[in-house]
């Protein structure tokens, strides 16, 4: 007979995804309470918790710059030709 | 020591953000970092011959890019004539007469932020290089440009929850990676 699960029981792998999303502002309140309910008791969730927010600091800390995506094809194409006539 | 050999290939896949990076901090300019990596790149690829194999191809690229930096300063600086000290004392309504608001903020960036931030810089990018390429495109459009989920599903043609799969992954692999390195 199949057991009735609280919806706020989630599992580990829902809370890590719930984790990276949070790092972007993108988990919405319920799944923040969720979240919350087996980072109490879940050790392997709390240890993905601390390592996720440790990333993201280091992120915001070293304001990284990147080229956008166009910008990098841009550069590819122009490299791309220059490199076709070298060889 | 093997020698290490060029590849021209992967070179702007593998090193074009850690050289933006690195530009952009010591240029201050975003079209201007371009300009300079451009130029790095093509250099690079004129003199591959002079690669003797000793250094890795990223450090013997920020060679090539570093000696880019300092000929632009002497142009900029040539253009100007020669160096200049302005003093521009202007009151404007927002600044007051109190020399102490005048003087530099003591919890403004120092040197050694900066340093350390270049640092961080350099070990986020080796661990993103060790990813592989969809996964490190993903985690740089997400993480470090910054734009939204739909915006990346649309561009890489793949479903929000593909999406949030392979984030997951690439931030695994990541922390792993500077957990080693850095942390």
């Amino acid at each position: 007979m199949k057991k009735k699960q609280s919806f706020l029981f989630i599992s580990c792998d829902e809370a890590k995804l719930i984790c990276d999303k949070a790092q972007y502002k993108e988990a919405s309140f319920l799944e923040k309470v969720k979240l919350y309910f087996r980072y109490v008791w879940c050790r392997i969730t709390r240890t993905y918790v601390c390592k996720n927010k440790k990333l993201t600091q280091a992120i915001e800390r070293s304001q990284l710059n990147c080229l956008n995506t166009s910008e990098k094809q841009n550069l590819q194409q122009q490299f791309k030709q220059a490199l076709k006539k070298q060889q | 020591m093997p020698k290490r050999k060029l590849n021209p290939d992967n070179w702007i896949n593998r090193y074009s953000d850690y050289l933006f990076n690195y530009t952009i901090s010591r240029v201050n300019d975003r079209e201007m970092a371009k300009d300079l990596v451009q130029d790095t790149f093509f250099a690079a690829l004129k003199s591959m011959e002079n690669f003797k194999g000793d250094a890795s191809e990223r450090t013997w690229l920020i060679a090539i890019l570093k000696r880019k930096i300092i000929d632009y300063y002497r142009k900029s600086n040539s253009k100007k004539g020669q160096a200049e000290v302005k003093i521009n004392y202007t009151l404007n309504e927002d600044e007051t007469d109190w020399l102490e608001a005048q003087v530099a903020d003591p919890f403004d960036k120092t040197a050694e932020d900066t340093l350390e931030n270049d640092e961080l810089g350099k070990a986020i990018f080796k661990c993103l290089e060790k990813l592989p390429e969809k996964q490190a495109a993903v985690f740089r459009m997400k993480t470090i440009e910054g734009l939204d989920t739909e915006t990346i599903c649309n561009e890489l043609n793949i479903t929000a929850s593909n999406l949030w799969v392979i984030v997951h992954r690439a931030r695994n692999a990541m922390a792993d990676c500077m957990e080693k390195t850095w942390f």
